[in-house]
């Protein structure tokens, strides 16, 4: 049975699948990419546009996700976080 | 008071104060990032020590009055939901759900409690608290066996021996000599680790010039 991911991890996921696709993705692929319920989706990107780790880009009227330059500096430090967390069991 | 007394104090408080502010702000990055709720408690732990030690120095020049009793419970406040505050953080995800103003009522509560009876109550609390704290550290220590987290449990074991030789202090042992120049070099110690453990593992990869 797959271990669950903690909250770090899922946003960690999410943003480097956002990276993956060339900074550029579908919501509904995004879904699909972050292994997540649709509910638990919403809520994870709702938290991530309103920390500004990513952004709502509307282009040929579809609604894409990008990150921002906060959500490239998620990913560039992640493992120093996750390092820093576990360092001090928070 | 003697001056070379109210130069230790000052150089005690200087050292903690700063160890308080440097882990809060030099964490406030990942928490910028993360938005984690056990490093929220964890920094606000060391802005509530430092604060409380600012009070410490300060109580030190203020004589019996409104204003002592008054800056002791805020004192008391800040040193009894500082502990509270750091154990919060390693067992926050078990008390999912409960937000940290409990901690704060438990705080003041505990304040009240030790201005009318007594400081015993106020130590006795955080002793109980930093040896669940202390356990639950071990118990970390023991699952990752890497990094700062054996000085962590070092130092938050000598938080509990600060507070349990304060309390000792204060109450059997002020005749003895030198008894407070120790107890003050303790209270550095825990501190100065805390802030050293920060610093080596949140040392950010330095960019490239040119």
């Amino acid at each position: 049975m797959a271990k669950k991911r903690e909250r770090l991890e899922v946003i960690h996921d999410i943003l480097k699948s956002v990276q993956d696709s060339g900074n550029n993705i579908l919501p509904t692929r995004l879904l699909y990419a972050s292994n997540l319920s649709p509910q638990m989706f919403k809520e994870y990107t709702e938290e991530l546009l309103s920390k500004k780790l990513m952004s709502e880009v509307i282009s040929n009227r579809k609604k894409y996700y990008s990150l921002t330059d906060k959500g490239f500096e998620f990913l560039e430090k992640y493992k120093l976080i996750v390092d820093f967390i576990d360092n001090f069991g928070l | 008071m003697e001056t070379l007394t109210v130069i230790v104090l000052l150089l005690h408080a200087l050292i903690v104060i700063l160890s308080c502010a440097y882990v809060y702000f030099k964490t406030w990055k990942i928490y910028q990032l993360t938005g984690h709720k056990g490093l929220l408690a964890f920094r606000n732990a060391f802005m509530f020590w430092g604060i409380g030690f600012f009070l410490q120095f300060v109580i030190n020049f203020v004589s019996y009055s409104i204003l002592w009793v008054s800056l002791h419970f805020i004192f008391y406040y800040f040193i009894t939901a500082a502990p509270l505050l750091l154990v919060y953080s390693l067992v926050w995800k078990e008390l999912e759900g409960k937000k940290q103003l409990f901690l704060h009522l438990i705080s003041l509560i505990v304040s009240a409690l030790a201005l009318y009876f007594g400081e015993w109550i106020l130590f006795a609390c955080v002793i109980a608290v930093l040896l669940y704290g202390a356990n639950i550290s071990y118990y970390n220590y023991q699952k990752a066996k890497k990094g700062f987290s054996q000085l962590y449990f070092i130092a938050l074991v000598l938080g509990l021996i600060g507070y349990a030789a304060n309390y000792v202090a204060d109450n059997y042992l002020s005749a003895l000599p030198n008894i407070f120049f120790y107890l003050l070099a303790l209270d550095c110690a825990v501190f100065l680790t805390f802030a050293y453990g920060v610093y080596i593992t949140l040392k950010w990869p330095r960019k490239e010039k040119g």
